[in-house]
């Protein structure tokens, strides 16, 4: 029986090789390697009866099962490889235009996209970021800010009341006076945060919007660090040809103060529908901290000076934008917000 | 606010100067200023006469006129019934815009070829009137320009005042700017009357009885004046800047009104009972008639002007129909006085009433004005109306105003500004605007602050007038003067945008809502304490600080479903508001998530399918793992805005983060809903707080590990989590990660339970684990869940 398993095996490993390099496709070469090495196979069945070989002579058969098997194995795997490579190399049939599996990316909100611009470029100039309440103490919102009860300046906003003592605030000015109550100076924050009017909601207005206030005190802090900051701020937000106007302006909590204004975004200062032709763009109040601020927080106004500054930025990001209705921020239509990067 | 160039040549020499020139420098000195034209437009409108006027030949109501404004006659149709020979009218010729935009063209009409139209009033701009054309007197000059004619031909400035610089509401106040601003000086037309009547203490008696509210209080009398219609000149100046012109007496003193700023009152002297006036502050609720004819109830400590008996004026506001000149007034008492801003302030804003007094008062008026006012406006009266004006005046001045002594030192201007502005040039400007200037040292100037500037009476505000006069241009920009170093952002600040990156990654749109909302919104679920009302809100459905935020976010689904949007991912990073306590509210940072309707994944390549419970889940476990690097565990909660059995707490390391799960149906249907919804709520001061880093790497395995799967079969009320902790806790240390990767039910699983799979991970740092060993694990686990949650091996 040894003698005629070792023919078999002889006969395999002759015939074996030639086949197999003859074969035309990757199905015949798996074909093959059913028929040698296959749970079922030739090679695999002599292997199986080396039990059935008596014990001298089954170290000699076993060791040429060994020797044929590699053989075939080895001569199967390198067709395998043929093949491989040329199905790779061959041109394929797909419809690389289909368009791919979506993937959903969020987006930030329009207004959020400008918050964080502005908040960026301020803490890239040592800026920290701090919040208040919105519900404010008249204290916070007015007084503190050198807006006595019955000052006429109490008129240039329409304040929101949750009791005679409680305004929703403003402006975001408040959070001044409660950060330097906080700390002594240096101080250096921005308030990005949401502020309240009592205005008919319309087309133009809306009863809450989004501002950010800035604050510097130190000793030493001029008009001249004002001006060098935002026209800093200007150009990096908006173009570095913008031009930035400072005009004398009043605001109860800053003395100088001023309206700061840009070259119209869309006209580049030549007068267009959304500047009305004056060529320029309020876009932000600022001013020297009035020395009766200081007097709410116990700073002394001979040691330190600082300045202020506030800007809205819902109308900014409406005229950047071209968004013609201010209530499309706050409808939230997808097809408005998907534009947005 | 608007005033006329022409007028402001009064106090302020103009010449070579364009309003365009003005308002410019204006504007860049704080008194922002825009050039609006002529009061009506239409610099071609002239005086013509009608020579000839017949019928239209082929229309009744048409006539054709022969008319001639100086040169050849020429031919107007009009269709105007009073139009008649010999009348002086205005002529718009051909080309003429008129104030309603129409544009006079030679047109032919009815046949009759008109080369202009001759005007009615409210065609030129002038008022209402359409009856017919507007006839001028008889002397009115042919070939006049119509502008020119009714002293409306003056450019126009518009201005915007802060209010802070009452003193700038009229032409004297700005021309004191610009005269600073130009380097010119100002001029003075202001005249006095010729005091020719009887002395003023026999006719009249002034009494304060409230010198808080009213400091001061000028009268004179004019006797013998002839109401009448003002002369061109004067109705054309009160027109041009927007006051109707009334009578000779009451448009005298609005005319010093706006040339100098201080109000002034005219009463007919027979109608103050006793013929005297006493000032007094209004007790409660007293009636009285404004001359407006509004019945106005009155707050007490109001500022009242009485006669002899009764009230005949709202002191610095607004005068009473029962004293008011009429045109049978002959004797005029005129006043002019000081009233406390703050008092003025509180009646205009109770009794709703804002006039060109109230306006002023409430700001601070000029209290040395009083007398210039009220000598000018008695010699216009007496120049207008004739009469003889009253020797001398009464000036009840019983609380004498001070100005405020201010000290400036030369070395606050460069610290303030960082630039130091020339003395001499400091000195100029104060004094040019009107300062004086006290005296001078070398360590600055002591100043006086002017009677018409209550807003300086500090140093800081002199240094204000040097820098808006000298000019904010000429200041240099300093960047990065002086640094500070930056402060970390305060935790719950700096994980906001983390947060909403996070939320875009995972696919969510970002919405920003109204923080107020409708009461029913407000009312919907329980809030952290008792809502917050708005007192003075506009409309009902924004009147309260909303009390959760998925109502919010629901209704931006409602609007997007109406809007055929037929499913949204959204969050919001906003507040809720409550009230703990009397004067105490609580805001609180939420990130909230809303998941409703179709994924939104429509390709040929995805799978369509509507959000379900999972993703939410899914959305919430991300953050929860990307904030505290661990997994957040899963604990059942009945809230109210949930579909009971779908509630959830979010807890990591046992602390509650925020809550999960699917949107009540009933919530759904109030907001139009038709899919089902699913929403999340974080506490983000609480995902703050479980904020973790990494501190150090794990190093990288240098063995296999052993990787088994175990199906156990489960009685459904079995929770996964609950048979992931008992595994995990029976796999011991070595068993390094355990997914659920199949829950099944059906054939071979009987009714009532369901088989849940695990692939489970082992792993052991120093060696290659063997089988035998992982054999152990996996009987302890098998044992462990049998005990604990009556699971056996699936077959």
């Amino acid at each position: 029986m040894t003698a005629e398993l070792l023919d078999e095996l002889d006969r395999i490993a002759a015939q074996a090789p030639a086949r197999i390099d003859a074969c035309a496709s990757p199905e015949e070469v798996e074909a093959l390697r059913v028929e040698y090495v296959g749970t079922k196979g030739s090679i695999t069945r002599i292997n199986k009866l080396l039990r059935e070989v008596p014990a001298d002579q089954r170290p000699g058969l076993g060791k040429r099962v060994g020797e044929v098997r590699s053989l075939v194995l080895q001569k199967l795997q390198e067709a395998g490889q043929k093949f491989q490579v040329e199905e790779g190399a061959r041109r394929q049939k797909i419809d690389i235009t289909l368009p791919g599996r979506t993937f959903l990316l969020g987006r930030r909100h329009p207004l959020t996209i400008a918050l964080d611009r502005i908040t960026s470029i301020f803490s890239d100039m040592g800026f920290t970021v701090a919040d208040g309440p919105e519900i404010e103490s008249e204290y916070y919102n007015f007084e503190a800010l050198n807006m006595p009860p019955d000052h006429p300046a109490r008129d240039m906003t329409d304040t929101y009341y949750v009791t005679p003592r409680w305004p929703l605030r403003s402006q975001t000015s408040p959070v001044q006076v409660r950060e330097m109550e906080k700390r002594r100076p240096p101080v250096r924050i921005i308030v990005p945060g949401k502020v309240y009017r009592n205005e008919d909601v319309s087309a133009r207005a809306m009863n809450q919007f989004f501002q950010v206030e800035g604050l510097y005190v130190d000793r030493n802090v001029t008009f001249a660090d004002l001006k060098g900051t935002l026209e800093t701020f200007c150009k990096r937000f908006f173009d570095p040809k913008t031009r930035v106007r400072f005009r004398p302006s009043y605001f109860p909590f800053t003395e100088p103060s001023t309206e700061v204004d840009v070259s119209c975004i869309l006209c580049n200062g030549s007068g267009c529908r959304v500047c009305k032709y004056a060529g320029w763009l309020e876009i932000l109040g600022a001013g020297m901290v009035d020395p009766n601020v200081f007097g709410f927080v116990d700073y002394d106004p001979e040691e330190y000076t600082g300045f202020a500054f506030g800007m809205g930025i819902d109308r900014t990001t409406m005229m950047r934008y071209g968004v013609d209705d201010i209530r499309h921020f706050w409808e939230n239509d997808m097809r408005f917000l998907s534009q947005f990067e | 606010m608007r005033i006329s160039l022409g007028w402001l040549n009064d106090f302020f020499p103009t010449d070579g100067l364009s309003a365009a020139n003005i308002a410019d420098r204006l504007t860049a000195s704080g008194i922002e200023a825009t050039p609006i034209g002529t009061l009506i437009p239409g610099d071609s409108l002239v005086i013509g006469e009608v020579l000839t006027c017949e019928k239209h030949p082929n229309a009744d109501r048409l006539s054709v006129c022969g008319v001639t404004t100086g040169g050849a006659p020429m031919t107007i149709v009009c269709g105007a019934p009073n139009v008649a020979a010999g009348q002086k009218v205005v002529i718009a010729p051909v080309g003429t815009e008129l104030a309603n935009g129409m544009r006079i063209k030679r047109a032919a009409i009815r046949g009759v070829t008109s080369e202009g139209m001759i005007c009615a009033e409210d065609e030129i701009g002038l008022g209402d009137d359409h009856e017919g054309i507007m006839v001028l007197p008889p002397d009115a000059p042919t070939g006049m320009s119509f502008l020119k004619y009714l002293h409306l031909d003056s450019e126009r400035l518009e201005l915007e005042l802060t209010p802070n610089r009452p003193d700038a509401m009229s032409h004297r106040g700005v021309a004191r700017d610009l005269c600073a601003l130009f380097g010119r000086p100002t001029t003075n037309p202001i005249t006095s009357p010729e005091e020719n009547g009887r002395p003023v203490e026999e006719i009249t008696s002034v009494l304060i009885d409230d010198p808080e509210g009213c400091p001061r209080y000028v009268a004179r009398v004019v006797e013998g004046v002839r109401i009448a219609p003002s002369p061109e000149w004067l109705a054309g100046r009160l027109r041009q800047v927007g006051v109707r012109p009334i009578n000779n007496v009451v448009d005298v003193t609005n005319y010093v009104l706006m040339a100098i700023g201080h109000p002034l009152h005219a009463f007919d002297l027979h109608r103050l009972a006793g013929r005297r006036i006493v000032v007094r502050a209004a007790e409660r609720d007293e009636r009285f008639t404004t001359l407006d004819g509004t019945e106005r109830i009155i707050p007490e400590g109001s500022v009242f002007i009485c006669d002899g008996e009764r009230p005949v004026a709202l002191g610095g506001i607004m005068g009473g129909l029962n004293s008011e000149i009429t045109d049978d007034t002959t004797d005029v008492l005129l006043e002019a006085a000081y009233f406390t801003p703050t008092r003025i302030r509180r009646t205009a804003k109770a009794v709703g009433l804002q006039t060109e007094a109230s306006q002023r008062f409430e700001r601070g008026a000029d209290w040395d004005a009083v007398i210039e006012a009220i000598d000018w406006a008695a010699a216009l009266i007496q120049q207008l109306a004739g009469g003889s004006v009253a020797k001398g005046r009464i000036d009840a001045y019983p609380k004498r105003l001070e100005p405020a002594a201010i000290t400036l030192r030369w070395a606050q201007i460069p610290r303030v500004l960082g630039a130091d502005v020339p003395r001499e040039e400091s000195k100029r400007i104060l004094t040019a605007l009107g300062i004086p200037v006290r005296a001078e040292t070398s360590e600055g100037l002591r100043c006086e602050q002017p009677s018409w500037r209550p807003d300086l009476t500090r140093e800081i505000d002199l240094v204000e007038e040097i820098a808006r006069i000298w000019g904010f241009d000429q200041i240099p920009s300093r960047v990065g003067g002086v640094g500070v170093p930056p402060e970390e952002a305060p935790p719950e600040l700096a994980i906001v945008p983390q947060l909403r990156s996070w939320c875009i990654g995972v696919g969510l749109q970002e919405v920003i809502t109204s923080s107020l909302v409708a009461p029913r919104y407000a009312d919907l679920f329980c809030g952290d304490g008792a809502k917050v009302e708005i007192t003075n809100f506009s409309t009902a459905d924004m009147s309260v600080l909303r009390t959760h935020m998925l109502p919010s976010l629901l209704d931006v689904a409602r609007i997007n479903y109406s809007r055929k949007i037929e499913g949204v991912a959204l969050f919001e990073l906003g507040h809720v508001y409550s009230r703990k306590a009397e004067d105490e509210y609580n805001q609180r940072r939420v990130l909230s998530i809303l998941l409703t309707g179709s994924t939104g994944q429509v390709r040929w390549a995805d799978q369509r399918r509507e959000w379900d419970f999972y993703d939410l889940s899914g959305i919430a476990e991300t953050i929860v793992q990307r904030c505290s690097l661990r997994s957040p565990e899963i604990v059942h909660y009945d809230g109210d805005e949930f579909v009971p059995g779908t509630g959830a707490r979010v807890l990591v390391a046992g602390k509650e983060v925020g809550q999960l799960g699917q949107v009540r149906n009933d919530v759904c249907e109030l907001f139009d809903l038709p899919a089902l919804a699913y929403y999340c709520q974080f506490d983000v001061i609480g995902l703050a707080a479980c904020q973790a880093t990494l501190s150090r790497v794990k190093p990288l395995p240098r063995f296999p590990a052993v990787e088994r799967d175990l199906a156990l079969v489960v009685p459904e009320s079995v929770e996964s989590q609950m048979l992931e902790n008992t595994i995990k806790e029976a796999g011991g240390a070595l068993l390094e990660r355990v997914i659920v990767f199949d829950v099944y039910r059906g054939p071979g699983v009987s009714k009532g339970e369901k088989s849940v799979a695990f692939h489970l991970d082992f792993r052991a740092a120093d060696r290659t684990l063997k089988d035998e060993e992982v054999d152990t694990f996996m009987r302890r686990i098998v044992e462990s869940a049998q005990g604990k949650a009556g699971a056996r091996l699936r077959e």
